[in-house]
């Protein structure tokens, strides 16, 4: 089985008036199927960029990102696209709704999904009864699992999930940590970045990124 | 997968405020332009009428005709030519328009027991060159009829609406109407069917003068040759039985009237497709900047370049064609309203030229579907977190 994401020697650096700013520096990671990868990390410490450049969204300033051993940033835009589609699913910190669609009709935006998906994904985040309202109808919280389901319905290769629980209460949060373990435990690659101590429960392994570096957390016995 | 013109229709009812908004803009911008452009033709048409009813500024005589007495007697001659110069400068193609053949005879007018020394003109409707089509600038008298100069009339005792037959020549013939004043020796004359008056006065196919109006300013104007040469030179190659006079004043303020119209048509033609094409750019822009964020979401999801492209040229295309409809067919009927009373020579005969507003309205849909394509292009061949925004 391919790995499902491969990053080398990755580098990422802000460059504005006031000069360049790095903040990924050199890093490495691989994210197998059925594997749930955390990521912890000060805010502003480059967690959204590293999953930005994981996603296709963010070109790195150097290194390579590999999607199932392809080259990402290597292919055409079009081709980009298409990985984005059918092999990536992407849980914005922001999440992202489209505010004039249902959360339905969010649910089948990304390609290959159905009324059926999006209805049964809903139910599995607990929002059944809530897949015709539209996003400013939703709590933050609501918001956030739908962004969640949003993220799995079309059954992607990789999810990668920007602070899924942000916001979110303990019981909610668990939820989404299991919905993530439940897709990785079912062949799905997760790469997780969160603030969430309880993250650990469920992740395979877990990253702390400071300074620019990813090292490794040992695990509690 | 959610099908992409669904979406274009949910964003335009979910932001049905800005929508609406920017399709009454569309509107107003369109019903203006509409307004100046089927105005402008009407205007066109009202400048070029008034322009031509200036009057005639050729006057073809017959060649033996002694040009300082025929200006000594007002502008008449006892001279005829013959019938067949008409045909041969409709033939030729001659640079004229609205020929108009003459036959002048001085000759008494009788009413009751009036009798009056009047100028007797047989006229016949003016004739168009071959594929130069105008509109009739003198129609055709019937037969037995004629027309007064008020002059006349009035020294006849004749009113404007009576109903009156004068003698002329013996005989009987019905005033079907008397002119308004203008000023000339027409005030002095009677009007009456060419071939009636050549009969009556027994000048079988012979004429005095063809009046006609010149179509070589422009050219002369190009090229600063004298348009009186041109004619003249002309007029010898074709026949040897006449000579051509040119009523210079009356020449160059027409051609001055028109250049001036056309000029300034032009102008404002210009000015409002300018304001048309940036006015839709520039909202089009505006909108597809609005929705960047939007555009980085749906990459994100997997959103390629036609798909995103559609999004945008749809929603453009959709507003823009429903504002343009009704302000295309809003602003020519508020153009219409105001110029038949406006114009007040061809204003009762104004009619919408509906190609101009459907014309207005096709150009602004292309214009907001190109509008919308340099964005969406510009969307699509960038990274997501370009257009969302990085988030550390």
């Amino acid at each position: 089985m391919k790995t499902a994401l491969t990053i080398t020697n990755l580098s990422h650096q802000y460059a504005n008036a006031a000069g360049t700013r790095a903040v990924l520096d050199h890093v490495d990671l691989s994210v197998q199927p059925g594997q749930m990868i955390g990521v912890f990390g000060d805010s502003g410490a480059g967690k959204t960029t590293l999953l930005l450049n994981c996603g296709t969204m963010l070109k790195p300033t150097e290194g390579d990102v590999e999607i199932q051993g392809l080259p990402v940033y290597d292919v055409t835009a079009g081709e980009r696209a298409q990985i984005r589609a059918h092999k990536i699913g992407y849980l914005f910190q922001t999440l992202q709704l489209i505010p004039y669609l249902t959360l339905q009709e969010n649910l089948r935006l990304p390609s290959g999904s159905s009324v059926g998906a999006a209805d049964t994904w809903l139910d599995r985040v607990g929002l059944g009864d809530w897949a015709q309202h539209k996003p400013d109808a939703l709590s933050h919280g609501q918001r956030q699992r739908g962004a969640l389901a949003r993220a799995l319905v079309h059954q992607p290769e990789l999810v990668i999930a920007d602070e899924p629980t942000g916001n979110l209460d303990r019981k909610n949060g668990e939820l989404v940590f299991r919905v993530l373990r439940d897709f990785a435990d079912s062949g799905g690659a997760v790469l997780v970045a969160s603030h969430d101590d309880s993250i650990e429960a469920y992740a395979d392994r877990c990253f702390d990124l400071q300074d620019g570096s990813l090292t490794e957390k040992s695990r509690q016995p | 997968m959610i099908k992409t013109h669904t979406l274009v229709f949910r964003e335009v009812v979910h932001r049905r405020k800005t929508s609406a908004l920017f399709s009454a803009l569309v509107a107003v911008i369109i019903a203006t332009v509409t307004f100046f452009s089927v105005n402008r033709s009407g205007y066109e048409k009202e400048m070029t009428r008034s322009a031509r009813d200036i009057g005639s500024n050729v006057v073809i005589l017959p060649a033996q005709v002694d040009q300082l007495s025929y200006h000594t007697n007002g502008g008449y001659t006892s001279e005829t030519m013959d019938e067949s110069v008409l045909q041969q400068l409709v033939e030729y193609r001659a640079s004229l328009n609205h020929l108009i053949p003459m036959l002048e005879i001085q000759t008494q007018v009788g009413f009751a027991d009036k009798q009056r020394p009047a100028r007797l003109v047989g006229i016949s409707a003016s004739v168009p060159m071959p594929g130069r089509p105008k509109s009739p600038m003198q129609r055709a008298i019937a037969k037995q009829q004629v027309q007064l100069g008020s002059e006349l009339a009035e020294a006849l005792g004749i009113q404007r609406d009576d109903k009156a037959a004068v003698t002329i020549e013996g005989q009987s013939l019905q005033v079907a109407r008397v002119n308004r004043s203008n000023g000339t020796w027409q005030d002095a004359a009677v009007l009456m069917d060419l071939p009636l008056a050549q009969e009556i006065f027994n000048k079988p196919n012979q004429l005095s003068r063809i009046e006609a109006i010149e179509c070589t300013s422009e050219e002369c104007a190009r090229t600063g040759l004298k348009a009186d040469v041109v004619l003249s030179n002309e007029l010898a190659r074709i026949t040897d039985q006449a000579v051509l006079l040119r009523r210079d004043q009356m020449a160059d303020a027409r051609f001055s009237i028109r250049s001036l119209n056309r000029t300034n048509s032009l102008v404002i033609q210009n000015s409002l497709w300018i304001m048309l094409t940036l006015a839709i750019v520039a909202m089009t822009s505006w909108n597809a900047l609005q929705r960047r964020n939007e555009m980085g979401v749906l990459q994100a999801i997997g959103y390629g370049s036609a798909q995103l492209m559609f999004l945008l040229v749809g929603r453009s295309v959709l507003l823009t064609l429903a504002g343009a409809v009704v302000g295309g067919v809003g602003g020519a009927l508020l153009s219409y309203w105001m110029s038949v009373g406006a114009f007040q020579v061809t204003g009762n005969r104004f009619a919408i030229d509906w190609s101009q507003p459907l014309t207005i309205v096709l150009v602004s849909v292309l214009l907001a579907a190109l509008a919308a394509c340099l964005p969406a292009l510009f969307s699509a061949t960038r990274l997501p977190a370009d257009s969302i925004g990085k988030e550390c």
